[in-house]
């Protein structure tokens, strides 16, 4: 049994409300982490509700491990590579046995609302191949309801073995070989991390988005080809993010003015202004940084050219 | 390769262990056989870009003897070195003091002649720098300290030689003001400019403060103020390593803000400004900022329009943005102090996690002291009976 918490007298279990009539689970749950022993606790003891819990771990030193092993789950060591290769290497790797995958962050929560919508469609025969799951971020102590941040929409319950991560190092995306819909009822993401360690996850990001962009202006990116762009929405606003968005100019006002005023998110007040300075900061350090590799990259072969010269000069 | 394993522990009292002094690939005080100038080569060879250099800058100064010795302390610097001692070759006795560098810093340095290499594990700045004083053998009298990220233009060189050679000159130490470089172009306006600092002096002539932070140094004698600038290259290693130090910086500054919102009030401030100990003074300027709103805002009005950072074109900009972002990071830090937004999120969370229509009581209990101890508790925080 999961630890008891202040909700221990009544906390469900996945054996109680996620089975088939012969007594197996619906529903795997994954939790792909990296030293999150402030929230894995919380998270395997809220997903145990939903199905058995997978953690898929990154080498953690925090002891992440033994703390999830002692809330219920399963917990598998791998060494990370990036997001998309890691997750994908734990769906075909996990010992998962149920027909459904959820997959859950460590910093997210399914309500009940949302893990009896889960079981529902788990448990209907003329179920799609994948559904997105609405996102609520809870930040500065409140929902985030505007600003562009909600809904957010993402591919996060699917049939075993139905879908799969792009290969792309940040913000990846999740492609579906069958026919996809959408669930009611939402997932909580918290966002209770001090504000340094929000900037330092921003900072790491800006970095890996900025390496992204290099390698699209070198021309080997992946990414969305044009011909399959109109299909959906999704692959339509990866184009955008990719191929439009890095060219424009003023790219944190412009991300400013959309989320705050467009988006409407001074209607959450205080911290949707504070969201919203704070995207657009992270809109400048990606185009700063992406400046900056440029010009790094072009004085390295300035200085590689020097040297060899300066090699041959001596002999 | 030469290996001399000297304790220097005891001879200057620092206390450091044992140091593994390096003789590089050149040796120094050894002028290549025929060469009359420094850093001349065998007739025959070719000629490095760094020779034909120091035979340049021999011509365009004909009246010096000597040049100075030349210092330079280098961690993980493959990025900078190679610049850096191309702009110094007109000496012919450079020592690059290294930490132990894991990058290719030092096999690039032997590229160069007369290049003498010594190893010691890094401490403090001032301990480093003092042990090389005391424990380096300069063939020169003067010594020019440069970092690897610094370099040193004509005009500069040509004064240094002057003064180095002016047998007449009173100083023992002189001091110079630099040139920030940021997105190719010099960063003169938004405050930032002049500030002066130690270059070049004779090695008995400065010690070193022991302070960890801003280690000042003592001279020994009087200090004269040299007119040209060297080039400095702050962000040669890329804009990474800043965005993670002012991240870590702005918690400190955030820290302090609370504290002094804590015991103070602006006002005090303000009659602290008029105080004659000018350390009193800067530091009530800097207190009052802290009861500023807008902090990123003002400081972007600041340096951009009152301190013309307008004037440096689009770097100008961006480093005033940068700052400005790095003030507003301090505000949000201060704010997350004082709002105890952690907490708030948490009742949040486990309001939305309640089963519907089967409340816990306990949960209940729970949330409610967490949102009652908030005078501003989120709207329908304490809701949920």
């Amino acid at each position: 049994m999961p630890a008891p918490s202040v909700f221990g007298d009544h906390l469900h279990s996945w054996r109680t409300l996620g089975v088939t009539p012969d007594g197996a689970s619906l529903v795997d749950v994954m939790i792909p982490t990296y030293n999150e022993a402030a929230h894995i606790t919380q998270a395997v003891t809220n997903a145990l509700q939903v199905g058995p819990v997978y953690v898929l771990d990154s080498l953690s030193t925090d002891g992440t491990q033994e703390l999830a092993r002692a809330a219920g789950a399963t917990v598998v060591e791998h060494r990370f590579e990036n997001y998309s290769r890691q997750k994908n290497w734990g769906l075909d790797n996990l010992p998962m046995r149920s027909a459904w995958t959820f997959i859950l962050d460590a910093d997210e929560r399914i309500t009940p609302a949302l893990r009896d919508e889960i079981h529902r469609v788990a448990r209907d025969p003329n179920a799609k191949a994948g559904y997105l799951v609405n996102r609520v971020v809870i930040f500065m102590g409140r929902q985030i309801r505007h600003g562009g941040l909600f809904p957010s929409w993402n591919l996060r319950f699917f049939k075993r073995g139905g879908c799969r991560y792009e290969d792309r190092s940040v913000h990846e995306h999740m492609l579906c070989a069958g026919e996809t819909g959408r669930l009611d009822d939402l997932m909580l993401h918290i966002r209770r991390e001090s504000i340094s360690k929000y900037l330092e996850k921003h900072i790491k990001y800006a970095d890996m988005e900025s390496e992204e962009w290099v390698k699209s202006y070198l021309g080997f990116g992946g990414g969305a080809k044009a011909e399959s762009l109109f299909r959906d929405s999704l692959r339509y606003r990866q184009w955008l993010r990719r191929k439009v968005w890095p060219g424009l100019p003023l790219k944190p006002l412009i991300r400013f003015v959309y989320m705050y005023v467009f988006r409407l998110g001074f209607l959450d007040g205080a911290a949707g202004w504070h969201l919203s300075c704070l995207l657009a900061n992270y809109e400048y350090m990606i185009a700063m940084l992406y400046r900056d590799k440029v010009a790094c990259s072009q004085a390295e072969t300035a200085r590689a050219q020097k040297e060899a010269e300066r090699l041959a000069a001596r002999g | 390769m030469n290996q001399a394993h000297e304790n220097t522990a005891g001879a200057i009292g620092l206390g450091i262990g044992s140091t593994v002094m390096q003789a590089g690939a050149s040796l120094p005080g050894a002028p290549l056989p025929g060469a009359s100038l420094p850093g001349a080569s065998l007739p025959g060879t070719r000629l490095t870009d760094a020779e034909r250099n120091s035979k340049r800058d021999a011509a365009s100064y004909p009246g010096w003897k000597e040049p100075p010795s030349v210092l330079i302390l280098t961690l993980d610097e493959e990025v900078n070195i190679a610049e850096c001692m191309e702009t110094l070759t007109f000496s012919d006795d450079i020592v690059v003091l290294d930490s132990f560098s894991k990058d290719r810093t030092l096999e690039i340095a032997r590229q160069f002649p007369h290049v003498r290499i010594v190893q010691r594990k890094f401490d403090t700045w001032s301990q480093h720098s003092n042990w090389a004083l005391d424990n380096i053998e300069f063939k020169h009298p003067w010594v020019y300290y440069s970092d690897a990220d610094e370099r040193m233009p004509k005009d500069l060189r040509e004064e240094v030689l002057r003064v180095v050679n002016n047998a007449n000159q009173p100083h023992a130490a002189y001091r110079l003001r630099f040139k920030n470089m940021f997105m190719g172009r010099w960063l003169r306006r938004g405050g930032i400019y002049p500030v002066w600092v130690i270059r070049l002096f004779k090695p008995d002539g400065i010690r070193y403060e022991d302070r960890t932070v801003n280690p000042h140094p003592n001279v020994n004698g009087t200090l004269g103020d040299l007119e040209s600038h060297f080039i400095h290259y702050s962000f040669n290693k890329g804009l990474l390593p800043w965005f993670h130090k002012h991240n870590k910086y702005s918690d400190g500054e955030a820290g302090e803000a609370v504290k002094v919102i804590g015991k103070t009030t602006f006002w005090s401030k303000v009659r602290q400004l008029r105080s004659k100990e000018t350390g009193i003074a800067r530091r009530a300027f800097k207190d009052m900022s802290f009861f500023l709103r807008f902090r990123g805002f003002a400081r972007f009005l600041y340096m951009y329009f009152l301190k013309l950072a307008i004037l440096d074109g689009k770097a100008g900009f961006h480093y005033a943005c940068m700052i400005s972002m790095y003030e507003y990071w301090i505000e949000l830090k201060m704010l997350e102090h004082r709002k105890e937004w952690r907490t708030r999120t948490e009742a949040e969370v486990l309001r939305l996690l309640q089963e519907p229509g089967n409340i816990s009581s306990k949960a209940t209990a729970h949330i409610n002291a967490i949102t009652n101890s908030h005078t501003k508790a989120n709207a329908g925080g304490g809701g949920v009976a």
